[in-house]
């Protein structure tokens, strides 16, 4: 399991906000085989992403599904879609939904089948299956299994470390992009690679640092096949965690641990400044805009921060300690349950307050907010950097919800 | 027929075409899903979502629930949702997974109407099929269920059917096209579903006409002429002159009671294909006949072909290759279609003309919609007309 049930079991309520995106394997096609209904998001996002040529759809009927046999339409659909696109992709990624669950399909048998028919082509399965949220593999679990899961070993090992799990490329601000490579190291991350080939080069890598927690199986498959071990060191705010992983990443390559001290200090004096500017300021934080919301308040809190509500929908099993905190040890924070149903009608008037994550933001009426989306921004010490830059020019504007509404429309 | 389909987005389904026509009305709406067709609906098809908070929910399925059938789980959700949100009604909804598993949720609304005393409507929704299918279906039920026919209609009032925001966005087209009626000496009982309430539902079962302005107001149109011998008129008012024809033609069947679906003369098979919403398309083709003598026009359905609107050589759609080989037939010069269509035109020479629809193209273009009633549909078709065949 990812994420332990604490919230009571009710119908959910979802705010407008925004999709988060899914990391394009150059040179691949995704095949999305489902019911008409169920691709639509995924296409209205891949037109806004300028990434709709990268995904087609093979609609299944209600008399494919009482027939038992849907995935026999996909071989003809494979050949009708290499037929159709202009460059072949090297690798097709076939997506199938929640009610493939429920269906039994045997994708190895699948992958025979399409593999016999197109030699030359790759292939994978994948579930998009949130009626499995709940359990081991979570669809954004899946997601990265098969997207690393392409990675074949090679026999090589070169001097390099793989980002494991971001959706969005990391900023080239980044202290990482310093330090790595003083400890002789280059970083590796899919949104850099411009070719399937240059992508499969991650299998060469020395280390993997898992910076989400949804990538945690994948780089556990990868350590057994490609013999890549890996760092489990997700998006953190807290200055320890993050000396300490670099700290791990220098033990794991056997080379002397870097000198920290001069982004520790510019950091810690950042958010001093940061706290004496917000003042008392009271802040939300919401887990659209991290993985981890209880850890991110527990940073904000120990720095001096107001921290006075927390908004999740499924706790990951790596943020319940902080969770565990709140719960013993401030029991004035608010928490509450990001997609319970009578969040249509929460009226709690936090209006001067600063939300970080759009959820909760539009759920309060709030009127300063930091929309990070998912962590995806930057890492390490300039992570903490970026986000203290945001709170404060938050703290200075108020919210325009309309050009938040148009911006989301814009392609 | 393959049902690939490269270069197109996947239409607006039938749990959606619900949700829309009930998002004005005070019921709580659950889709029965684990999560992505409440949020294909919430974020992808629904231009009022954002700013407003309106009781439509998921369910939160899980494959467990599923495996086992628990629909215990889901009854109990709904119940304590229904205690606190005290709705009017309440709405439930399936998707495909439940379709999978054969969840009967006409049963379970029954079972909760006894257990709330509350009118509960189960809609067979499966995400297989398209808005317009769901839309009928809701509108239907609420006509059904709380119309209230009176011995005698209310002289000039009438319905509008299949308003809904998925064809018409939430641009002032429902206003516009309201106020046309309204200013031109027509009191609007039912706005079947934009800005209608359950007290306008009741009503509407007293009006002299209806007036259907989508596809999916035709099996309520039916049913209301058959149950309440209200008749009806079918063309969706464009433009100045478009109007000015449905007008004219609701006095009429005022008049003589006598439903028309409204065709141009001497219409054929010809260098102009719409491809759409057949109601909508329909109209702009008579726009095209009766303004501009341009008779060779051929409506394209994207969502169904209802055969009592059609022409004979009208086209039901059926996939996305279909519509490349008409496109590529070489046989149109000009297609109006929604934008995300205009990628399937090869030959340089055919003539493109936008026509938004949130069915088809969501949040990328609802906001930049048409109107319907007056000069930018006038100029629209004028530009449709005048526009020189390569």
């Amino acid at each position: 399991m990812y994420n332990t049930t604490v919230f009571e079991s009710t119908l959910h309520y979802f705010n407008p906000r925004r999709m988060h995106k899914r990391v394009h394997i150059p040179e691949s096609h995704r095949l999305h085989v489902a019911p008409s209904a169920c691709g639509r998001r995924f296409s209205i996002m891949a037109y806004r992403d300028n990434n709709k040529q990268n995904l087609s759809h093979l609609f299944i009927s209600e008399d494919d599904v009482v027939s038992g046999c849907y995935e026999d339409l996909i071989p003809d659909a494979v050949e009708e879609l290499l037929n159709t696109l202009a460059t072949r992709p090297r690798v097709i990624m076939i997506d199938v939904t929640c009610i493939d669950d429920l269906l039994g399909t045997d994708h190895d048998a699948l992958l025979s089948l399409l593999t016999h028919r197109f030699p030359d082509q790759k292939f994978t399965v994948c579930h998009i299956n949130p009626i499995a949220m709940d359990g081991k593999l979570p669809p954004m679990v899946n997601i990265q299994n098969k997207n690393y899961g392409l990675l074949d070993r090679t026999g090589k090992k070169d001097n390099a470390v793989n980002l494991v799990g971001n959706i969005a490329p990391l900023v080239r601000e980044c202290e990482i992009l310093e330090i790595l490579p003083g400890l002789g190291m280059r970083v590796r991350q899919i949104q850099d690679c411009q070719t399937f080939d240059e992508f499969l080069s991650m299998a060469e890598s020395r280390l993997n640092l898992v910076v989400t927690p949804m990538a945690q199986i994948a780089a556990e498959q990868m350590l057994e096949a490609l013999g890549i071990p890996f760092l489990f060191a997700p998006s953190s705010y807290k200055l320890a965690e993050i000396v300490q992983v670099y700290h791990d990443i220098a033990a794991v390559l056997g080379v002397d641990k870097p000198d920290l001290s001069g982004y520790l200090a510019q950091t810690r004096e950042k958010i001093e400044k940061t706290r004496q500017h917000l003042a008392n300021l009271p802040i939300v934080v919401d887990s659209s805009s991290t993985r981890m919301p209880f850890s991110l308040a527990k940073a904000l809190l120990d720095y001096g921060f107001n921290v006075k509500m927390i908004f999740d929908a499924m706790i990951l099993n790596c943020d319940m300690p902080d969770y565990e905190w709140f719960k013993k040890n401030r029991p004035d924070i608010m928490i509450a349950d990001a997609q319970r149903f009578d969040l249509v009608k929460m009226n709690i008037q936090l209006q001067e307050c600063l939300c970080i994550g759009f959820d909760s933001a539009y759920t309060l009426g709030a009127k300063h907010l930091v929309e990070l989306p998912m962590d995806e921004f930057s890492y390490g010490f300039h992570a903490i950097d970026v986000l203290m830059t945001m709170m404060n020019e938050a703290c200075e504007t108020t919210v325009d919800y309309k050009a938040i509404l148009k911006e989301s429309e814009n392609w | 027929m393959s049902q690939l389909c490269v270069y197109l987005p996947p239409f607006s389904s039938d749990y959606s075409g619900v949700c829309s026509c009930l998002f004005d009305l005070n019921g709580m709406v659950i889709i029965h899903d684990a999560s992505c067709c409440s949020r294909n609906y919430v974020s992808y098809d629904e231009p009022r979502w954002f700013g407003n908070k309106r009781p439509i929910f998921c369910s939160g399925l899980r494959e467990i629930d599923a495996i086992l059938g628990d629909d215990d789980k889901f009854i109990n959700k709904v119940l304590a949702a229904c205690e606190s949100m005290k709705p009017e009604f309440i709405a439930l909804l399936g998707s495909p997974v439940p379709m999978i598993i054969g969840t009967d949720l006409d049963g379970i609304a029954q079972e909760m109407e006894e257990r709330t005393g509350l009118p509960v409507f189960g809609f067979n929704t499966t995400g297989f099929r398209y808005y317009n299918v769901g839309a009928a279906e809701a509108m239907l039920k609420l006509a059904a269920f709380y119309g209230q026919k009176s011995t005698q209609p209310i002289p000039s009032t009438i319905n509008i059917l299949g308003l809904t925001t998925l064809d018409f966005s939430d641009n002032s087209n429902a206003a516009d096209i309201r106020n046309l009626f309204e200013e031109n000496g027509f009191k609007v009982l039912g706005n079947y579903m934009v800005g209608c309430s359950l007290p306008d539902i009741q009503k509407s079962a007293q009006a002299e006409v209806n007036v259907v302005v989508t596809q999916s107001g035709m099996p309520l149109a039916a049913y209301m002429e058959k149950e309440w011998g209200i008749p009806y008129v079918a063309a969706t008012p464009l433009g100045y002159s478009g109007s000015v024809t449905v007008l004219r033609t609701v006095k009429q069947v005022c008049a003589d009671r006598k439903s028309q679906v409204i065709h141009a003369e001497g219409l054929h098979d010809g260098e102009v294909l719409i491809l759409g919403e057949q109601l909508i398309a329909n109209s702009l083709r008579n726009a095209l006949a009766n303004i501009y003598g341009v008779k060779g026009v051929t409506v394209g359905c994207l969502f169904g072909l209802d055969k009592a609107l059609a022409q004979d050589f009208d086209i039901d759609i059926r996939d996305e290759r279909q519509i490349r080989d008409l496109i590529a037939s070489g046989h149109y010069r000009k297609l109006v279609a929604d934008p995300l269509l205009e990628v399937l035109i090869k030959d340089r020479d055919i003539a493109f003309f936008s026509l938004p629809h949130v069915a088809v193209s969501s949040k990328l273009y609802w906001h930049r919609y048409r109107t319907f009633i007056g000069a930018e549909m006038e100029t629209f078709i004028a530009q449709i007309a005048k526009t020189p065949e390569h």
